[in-house]
């Protein structure tokens, strides 16, 4: 597995930016709705697309949708309304074998990390290529030369509860990024780290999108924004106002 | 990689005091249930074994005519012994029982009493064949002694045997829907318990379904825990009761019960372990079908 430089400088994006690279995208949104039970719509008329190659961060108020957002997009929640395709597959007529098929070509890492307490680090990274039917000898160097490149070398045997919080955020990005996924979404993936550690955790988002997979990251921090110039999409009030640039439109003062 | 890493460790907690709990129920459950599986075993082949014996052997009761120095008791029994002989053959083992075994015969039913000698008994004859021989004919033997002009009943305790055989296939049955009703039960907790153990690990089958595990590698998961439980729990519980089952195999005071060779040993061997087999089978499907089930239901309301 090729890792990334970790001490690069630049984290440049995939040059492809924000264009797709073959005209395809990887999620296209049309007109979905969202809501929960009977209660109102949360998402309301949403129309997106994320190309393939793309990066972009989903910004907006607490409450306004981001993480439901990201849920459909990693087909967690099925829609209220309209028709979501993901790898140019409509999501509605996924069964359960191809859901998890698509699943697994996407790395998800969320606020709250989901590790298994009584898994090791190497066993929670590692657990995405076991469940694709890996053996361990077929997985344990890629695991262990992922957890030696985002700082968990040392850490590989320990278990969740007793590390750190930005330990376990890195825990949680290793076990996103093990399967080399096509799409990789993070839902406030810097909120428990120090700046350095997010920076460190941006420049590797950056580098796997300059190696071609797409990326949507969930964030409150405009100076994370700021990093890259990258397309955002805000959300309010359950709808998506899209076009805006990360440096352009989020400069010093914006919050 | 400057140390070995440790062996692959199970997704799905495996402790906990439930599990223990769990593993002493099923243990219990297959205990009765093999206890259950000794009986009727061990009801079916008594039972065959007395059939066996009844089937090859005939008592023929001779009305005696009134005795006199040239028409005594051994004189009409040997006539009749040797009419039965015409109709048996050679290999047939005919006895005369004498008036004395005659009288411990109805000691039960009139008790200890000196019977005077001008009572007249009935005189009795008992006819074995050989196991691999063909059974006497009772139909055939009545009519060669009324020929002979011999007053006599034949009894080839056909009406023993059907009662025998009766009793036998009720204990048989019984011991059948003793030990479906403790699957049945072994199947109930086996539900619960993976529901539980869902609902326990909810959050663990939710990362699992994010990256990317389908149903049926989660089921798998959890198929193989039951399965795991229920072979130790039904183990030691089947293993309990074949002990117990051997010690009074030894020490009974009723041998005719349990064990007398080791033919019936390995022969119930296999049925325990075959009900092993059954146990954790049905127990895996069990978990299975909870799993599934449940899956569904939450893909449902996502």
């Amino acid at each position: 597995m090729t890792r990334p430089e970790p001490n690069s400088n630049s984290p440049g994006l995939n040059p492809a930016g924000a264009r797709p690279a073959d005209g395809s995208d990887i999620i296209a949104f049309r007109d979905v709705g969202l809501r929960y039970g009977r209660g109102p719509e949360i998402l309301s008329d949403v129309n997106l697309s994320l190309p393939q190659g793309s990066f972009s961060f989903l910004t907006g108020p607490s409450g306004a949708g981001k993480s439901s957002l990201l849920k459909l997009c990693y087909l967690a929640l099925t829609p209220s309304r309209g028709h979501i395709s993901v790898f140019g597959e409509d999501a509605a007529l996924l069964d359960n074998r191809k859901t998890q098929a698509v699943r697994r070509r996407i790395g998800v890492v969320l606020q709250d990390f989901t590790l298994i307490d009584h898994l090791s680090v190497f066993e929670n990274v590692s657990l995405p290529l076991r469940v694709a039917g890996q053996s361990r000898a077929q997985y344990t160097q890629d695991v262990t030369e992922l957890l030696q490149w985002v700082g968990l070398g040392h850490r590989m045997q320990a278990f969740p509860p007793t590390l750190s919080g930005g330990e376990k955020q890195r825990a949680a990005i290793a076990r996103a990024v093990i399967a080399k996924p096509n799409l990789l979404i993070a839902d406030e993936p810097t909120g428990n780290v120090d700046p350095e550690i997010g920076r460190r955790l941006l420049r590797l988002f950056a580098e796997m999108n300059r190696m071609g997979t797409t990326v949507m990251i969930a964030t409150h921090d405009i100076d994370l924004i700021q990093e890259l110039d990258a397309r955002v999409l805000r959300i309010e009030d359950g709808r998506i106002y899209k076009g805006l640039n990360a440096r352009s439109d989020f400069g010093e003062g914006v919050s | 990689m400057s140390q070995p890493l440790p062996s692959q460790q199970p997704i799905l907690m495996t402790r906990g005091h439930n599990v223990r709990t769990l593993i002493l129920v099923l243990a219990i459950m297959a205990f009765l249930a093999a206890l259950a599986l000794l009986f009727s075993r061990s009801a079916s082949r008594l039972s065959g074994d007395w059939q066996a014996q009844l089937s090859n052997s005939v008592t023929v009761q001779v009305s005696l005519a009134p005795m006199s120095p040239e028409n005594d008791f051994e004189t009409q029994m040997n006539r009749a012994a040797q009419t039965i002989r015409t109709v048996v053959g050679d290999a047939a083992e005919i006895e005369v029982v004498n008036r004395s075994e005659s009288q411990e015969l109805i000691k039960p039913w009139i008790g200890n009493l000196d019977l005077p000698e001008s009572l007249t008994l009935p005189g009795l004859i008992t006819i074995q064949t050989p196991q691999d021989a063909r059974p006497p004919n009772a139909v055939l033997l009545a009519s060669q002694l009324q020929e002979d002009g011999i007053v006599a009943s034949v009894d080839d305790h056909s009406r023993w045997a059907d009662q025998i055989r009766g009793t036998a296939r009720a204990l048989v049955v019984g011991g059948a829907a003793l030990l479906t009703l403790l699957l049945v039960a072994g199947v109930s907790v086996n539900l619960f318990a993976t529901r539980s153990a869902m609902a326990a690990q909810r959050s663990i089958i939710s990362v699992l379904a994010q990256v990317g595990a389908t149903d049926s590698f989660i089921a798998r998961l959890f198929v193989g825990q039951a399965g795991r439980r229920s072979a130790a729990g039904a183990g030691i519980g089947i293993l309990v009761a074949w002990l117990i089952w051997a010690a009074l195999s030894m020490f009974s005071a009723v041998p005719a019960i349990f064990w007398s060779n080791l033919g019936q040993v390995l022969n119930d061997i296999f049925w325990l372990v075959g009900l092993w087999c059954l146990f954790v089978l049905v127990c895996a499907i069990a978990a299975g079908v909870a799993t599934k089930r449940a899956l569904l239901r939450e893909r449902k309301r996502a």
